[in-house]
Formats: C-alpha cells, structure tokens, sequence
C-alpha cells in the first residue's frame, strides 16, 4: 500500500476567488481573521487577530467571511479530479484528500512522473498544494504538513527510499499527532518533541500513562492497525459553477465559461463512463434574479466543441437580463455508455451516419423549437389518418429496438396490403379537406372526376363509428386525388394525392 | 487559321466542350432513376447522387412516383428529409412502396430563414441521402439556391427542390431542372436543362394503369343504408342512367343533396 495526501493548505481562500493574489485579502470568522493571503501577510496580518488590528495595520484589506460550504465543493472536485489517478480516494477534511496509489502506479510507469504529473497540475489552476507520501494513510496525512521534496524521496529508478521516509517520520513534530491537547502538552512537558522520541518508548509504558488513544495512533501509524478510510465515490449528478467577481455581460464572454464547464462535464463522463441526456444551465443574475434554461440531448458520444455550438446556439434565442454573476451547469440524466461491437465493414460507417444524424437533428430541435421535426410511427389501424403516428424525432437509445420492432412488424403489413394490391396516396391531406358538390359534380380548387371505386373504410364503432367510401378522381389539372364520401353526414372529402 | 484560334481558346480553358463533362459525370456517382426512358434522356445516365435538382410542376401528377426507385436505392443506407412539405408525406403507403418510416425525417419551420437553414444544415450534415423540399416563399434568389447546392454537393446529399411551374424561365444554379405536367394517364416530363450535353426533352412516363382504371359499372355507387328501400332503387337507377349518358363521369345530383348542393355552392373556391 501506497498513500499519497494532497493538502490544500490554503483551500479556504480558493474556494473564494480563484484569483486571490491580486489584492490583500483575508478571511474572517466570528470577527478574527482565520486566514491571509500573500499580500496580506506582507502588511503583517496574520491569523488569529481582530478586524479592528488588522483594519488598523492595513486600511485596503479586503475582508471575506469564511464559506464552509463552498470549501467543502471545492475539496470534493479536487477529489474527483484525483480520481482519475485512482480508484481509491478519501477525503480528509478539511483540507486534505488521500490517493491510494500502488495500484495505480503501473498504468503511470514510476512515482517521480506521478508526483511531478500532480505538481504541476495544480501549479496550472494556481492551487497550492502539500504532498505527502507513505504506506499508511495516516503518515501520508502527516507527511504532507511539511512538504518533502520528491527529489530526495524518490531515487533515479523511481522507487521509494525506505530509509528517507522513516527519518522524515521520525522527525515529525508531535503537534501534529491527532491527540487530546492534555495529552500533547504533558509529552512536550517530558522533553518529547518528535515522534521518534516517542517510538522509542515502550508502547505498553505509554499506554499505561497517556490511555488507548496513543497506542491506537502509532499502530496506525506503523500499520500494524487498519485504518479504514470512507471511501469517495463520483455523485450522481454534476453540478457545477462558475462565478465572475463583477459579472459578465455580453453572451461571447460566456462562451469561455460554457467551455470550461462541458470540459469539466467530460471528465465527470469519463471517470462515471457514462454519457449525459440533458445540460440544465443557470444563471444568477448580479440583481439576484436568476434564469434557468435547459437542453436536451440525443448524441451518442460526448465532443465537446459540437456541443460548445449547441449552447452558444440556444443562447442565441435568449436575452441576458443582466450582468451574469454565477453560471452554473446541472446534469441528472445519464446513461451508460453504449458497449458497441465493433464490426469489420459497414456497422462504423453506419453509427458514425446516426451519429451525424443525432447531431444535426439536435441543432433543428434547439433552432426550430421543439414540435418542428417529426417522424413516423406506424400504427395497426383501418382508418388512414390513424395508422400512422407522428412523434417528435428523438432518438433516445433505449427507443431503438422498439423502434426497430416497428419496422419488422411493418413487413407482414405491407406484405398484406401488397397482396390486396390496395392503391394508396404518397400524399395525405390532414385533416380532409371539405369538396364542395354542386350539380355538374365535385369541385376542389377544380373539377374532379371520379375514376373509380368505393371501397369501403367501415370502423371505429368502439368510439364513433366511421364508414367512408374511398374513390380514386382526376382534378381538372391532371392530378389523381383521393376522395371520400362520408357516409354518416354524406360530404365530400379531399384526403390526400396520388403525388 | 479558324481551327487554330479555337484550340487555343480551348487550351486556355476559356471554352471547353459540353461533351468533356458528358464522361465525367458518368464515372461519377449517379443512381438509376427506374424509367429506362429517363435514364436515356438524361446525359449522366441518372439522377445526379449529390447536388440540387429542381422540379417544377404541380402536387399529385405523380412527382414522387418519379422519384421512388430513387430514393429506394438511396435509402438502404441513410434516411431523407421532407421538409415543408405542401401534404402530409403518407408513411403506410411510402412503406409499402420500399421507403421504410423509421427513415423519414418530416420538418416544419415556421419562417423562410428557418426553412433555409434547415435545409442547408440537413444537406451538409451528410446524414441524409436525400432532402425534398419545398420552400413558403417560391422565388428564392440566386445566392440562395447555390448556397443551397454547395451544402448538398459537400454533404453528398441528393436535394431535390419542388418548385411551381412559372418559374421554369427563371435562371437557376440546380445543374438538373425538370418540368412537370401531368398527361394523360402519364407524366410528361420537359428537361429544361441538364449538365453535358443539349437539353429540351419531353419524356412521357405512363403511370401505373390500376390508378386510371375506368369503371363502368355503375351498381356499386354508393348507397346508403340509412334511406328506405324504394328510395334507393329510384336514386340507383337514376343514377346508372345518368352515367350512361355521361361515359361513366360522374355526375352527382340527388334530391336529397340538393340543399346540400345550394349551401356549399356559394363556398366554391372558383
């Protein structure tokens, strides 16, 4: 077992602005600073004073209420990050997140490349970060307050050097330990100050003195006892946010953020692999208004950029109220991602087609609005305005097979209607257009000749019965039009064209 | 000295051949059209695979009959669009004819800007075989239509643009344009123009004959159960009458309808 904790030493004024170097800032809780950043601390602010002493040392200090709810988002998207370096992640709160990395360690060749991969990682969003590495995770834990160098830890072959690690444990302060202060105070009293003196005692002469608790931490901490750690698993939805200090106002500055957080959304998919049906955005205007807007989704793999124009073409149909403070994005719909087999011929090129289709019928949907695409849906039913269904065109994948069953069932059918030899219209008229009758005959737009016929359409009597006799007739202009004489209230019908 | 001037004409590419394209096309990808009097009419041998094609008559003289070996073909491996279509595409028959429904995409935008882009996006998608449309607003200028047969032409989309007959003089980027007139008991088909060679045409394709069947017995002519016996023997042989004389047109007039005949009359659209 390998344990590797990152700890965010400075977590709680990340979790307030990502860019919390550019002015003196300081959290405060219960009117005394709990925390400074760079620049404060420069102007000699430091935890633990009042506001009043540290407005007095620096009058431009900006001053932040501490949000613990916000901190504890943040530390849980550091670890879902960091679960893509491993299956095995806890949280520490409050600032630390463990790795179990042995298992890992294969799939990344050596743990220099590991360290340097999580280093610089975090040097790229800005966050600091303390690491610490050992075999059990409470070393790790304590490990990581005083950050050791990799360099010195690891050798060339990138294996761990047992010999350096038991010095860096033995030098720990005892402060550190996770005891009663009582306790803490009375060893330091005795002259004990690392935890190497304290390993050099006798373990059943400690128990003796300080109670269970000290013997439960060092065997925890030599591994000699299991210490389970709760395990972290992805939620099971995403959500996430961005804030602007001041707002945003126009809708191409938004694309920046939009893109940020479908990249975020993507490795969410890819470590849950799965695949999303929805996005639901958010907008908290500056005002305190707030706008929701969503968008359903048919795609069948995740890209990114297609989906950026998806969003930056919804937003289109809306207006911005107003500066936009938080954007945030909302996704609950998933479904596991389809295990295609891949065949040699055909089926790629195929799914790559319903691919482009899912795609552009997402665009029409987004354009057109929702009741503008449709298809069909083929019905057991006499009358022909009721054997044919129209839905909206969305192919969600579980609808396939049915969709496929509607298309056997289809065969005997026309395989029926082929043997009757039934001449039908590639045009319907709906709903039937009236004809009117005057004594030369039928008029529509036109004379019309019957040709020839009835046949006989006699049905729905379990509701209102309908009995029409179908006749084939030629318009004045050569088309052959399907009309029908409703027997019940004796009218004309135009119902469809032979096109 | 003539000959001389016009090789060179024809060396710099200033004038080329209509014959030169003739091949090219051919090798290209063309589908059958099923009408083996079309296919010899037409200089690529078929339907063009990709790129607009215009069709210039009325609705029901049997404008998709013409095209359904077509779109048979095309369909086996992607779907077709309809959009904006002037009736409601009828899927049990398009089915029965080999056009399976799951493979129908019926749009309806509201405005013109919304029906052109829709076109355009379904034509480059690349998803689709083959987009019928129709537009609201008939007279779509010359940028319009070309946009329109670039995206088909890039999406490998065969796009076939119903358009009304009138504007048959009007110029036009589709490289094939066909009018429509129904003839008797056929579709006559004018080629206004065609890529590699002459065009001008007339193609005259006999529609399926059970569609014209003439019927001469009159017995069979409705009648309604909800009148007395005697009446309906009276209106029957009224009626055998009447079409006698007519050559089985009908002529409808009972006593019945007649107030029926006075009240409708005045809604008569000519």
């Amino acid at each position: 077992m390998l344990w590797l904790c990152l700890r965010l030493p400075a977590l709680p004024l990340e979790a307030i602005s990502e860019n919390h170097s550019a002015t003196t800032l300081a959290l405060i809780h219960n009117n005394i600073i709990v925390m400074a950043n760079s620049a404060a601390q420069q102007a000699g602010i430091a935890a633990g004073m009042s506001v009043a002493t540290a407005m007095s040392l620096c009058s431009t200090l900006e001053l932040r209420s501490r949000d613990l709810q916000r901190e504890q988002q943040h530390l849980q998207n550091i670890a879902l990050w960091a679960y893509r370096f491993s299956g095995d992640v806890c949280l520490c709160p409050p600032n630390a997140v463990l790795l179990e990395l042995s298992a890992s360690l294969r799939l990344f060749k050596n743990l220099a490349r590991l360290y340097h991969k999580f280093i610089s990682a975090f040097r790229r969003r800005g966050l600091s970060v303390k690491l610490g590495i050992a075999h059990t995770p409470l070393a790790a834990e304590l490990l990581s307050h005083q950050h050791l160098n990799p360099v010195n830890l690891v050798n060339a072959a990138g294996q761990l050097q047992q010999a350096v690690l038991q010095d860096a444990l033995r030098a720990l302060s005892i402060r550190l330990l996770p005891l009663a202060p009582k306790n803490l105070r009375t060893l330091q009293e005795m002259g004990m100050h690392t935890l190497g003196h304290i390993q050099a005692l006798p373990r059943s002469a400690l128990e003796r003195r300080f109670g269970k608790d000290i013997a439960t931490v060092l065997a925890k901490l030599q591994g000699e006892q299991t210490d389970i750690r709760p395990k972290f698993s992805p939620p099971e939805t995403f959500n996430s946010q961005r804030h602007f200090d001041g707002g945003l106002h126009s809708k191409q500055q938004l694309r920046f953020p939009i893109s940020a957080l479908l990249s975020e959304l993507e490795h969410y998919l890819r470590l849950r692999q799965c695949l999303n049906r929805n996005l639901e955005w958010e907008c908290h205007y500056l005002d305190g208004n707030r706008e929701v807007w969503s968008l359903d989704l048919s795609h069948r793999h995740f890209d990114r950029r297609s989906l950026i124009d998806l969003v930056m073409l919804r937003l289109e149909n809306l207006s911005l109220q107003g500066a936009v403070e938080t954007l945030s994005l909302y996704c609950e719909k998933f479904i596991s991602n389809e295990q295609h087999n891949e065949q040699l011929f055909d089926i790629s090129s195929n799914s790559k087609q319903q691919e482009k289709a899912a795609q552009v019928l997402d665009k029409l949907r987004l354009r057109l609005g929702p009741h503008r695409c449709h298809q069909f849906n083929l019905q057991d039913a006499h009358l022909p305005e009721l054997n044919w269904v129209l839905r909206d065109a969305h192919k969600p994948s579980h609808n396939k097979p049915s969709l496929n069953s509607t298309a056997q069932s289809v065969e005997p059918n026309s395989a029926r209607l082929k043997a009757n030899n039934l001449l039908r219209p590639n045009w319907l008229c709906h709903p039937p257009e009236a004809i009117s009758e005057t004594a030369e005959g039928l008029f529509w737009q036109g004379e019309l000749h019957l040709l020839q016929g009835p046949e006989r359409f006699d049905g729905q009597w379990w509701q209102q019965r309908q009995t029409r006799d179908y006749y084939i007739a030629r318009h004045q202009h050569g088309a052959l039009c399907w009309v029908f004489k409703d027997c019940l209230n004796r009218r004309w019908y135009l119902h469809g064209f032979f096109g | 000295m003539k000959n001389h001037s016009l090789k060179q004409l024809l060396d710099e590419r200033k004038l080329w051949r209509g014959q030169q394209l003739r091949p090219r096309a051919a090798a290209g990808d063309r589908i059958c059209t099923g009408f083996s009097a079309l296919d010899t009419a037409l200089h690529a041998g078929g339907w063009p695979a990709s790129g607009s094609t215009e069709l210039l008559g009325e609705y029901g003289i049997g404008e998709l009959w013409l095209l359904m070996p077509a779109l048979r073909e095309h369909l086996s491996d992607r779907a077709m669009a309809w959009l904006n279509p002037p009736y409601l595409p009828y899927a049990p028959a398009l089915a029965e004819q080999g056009l399976p429904a799951n493979k129908l995409l019926l749009v309806r935008p509201k405005t013109l800007a919304d029906q052109l882009w829709a076109t355009e996006e379904l034509l480059r998608s690349g998803a689709y075989a083959a987009v019928l449309s129709w537009f609201s607003k008939a007279n779509l200028n010359d940028r319009q239509l070309r946009r329109l047969h670039i995206a088909a032409q890039e999406g490998h989309c065969w796009h076939i643009h119903f358009r009304p007959t009138n504007l048959a003089q009007q110029i036009s980027p589709a490289p094939l344009r066909l009018k429509l007139s129904a003839a008797n008991q056929a579709l006559q088909i004018h080629i206004i123009k065609q890529q590699g060679g002459h065009a001008g045409q007339q193609i005259r394709l006999e529609r399926p004959s059970a569609l014209y069947l003439q019927q001469t017995a009159a017995t069979s002519w409705p009648v309604y159960s909800a009148q007395q016996e005697p009446q309906i023997q009276r209106q029957t042989l009224r009626k055998i009458s009447l079409l006698a004389k007519t050559n089985s047109s009908a002529i409808f007039a009972s006593q019945d309808d007649a107030s029926h005949t006075i009240a409708s009359g005045k809604e008569q659209p000519h």
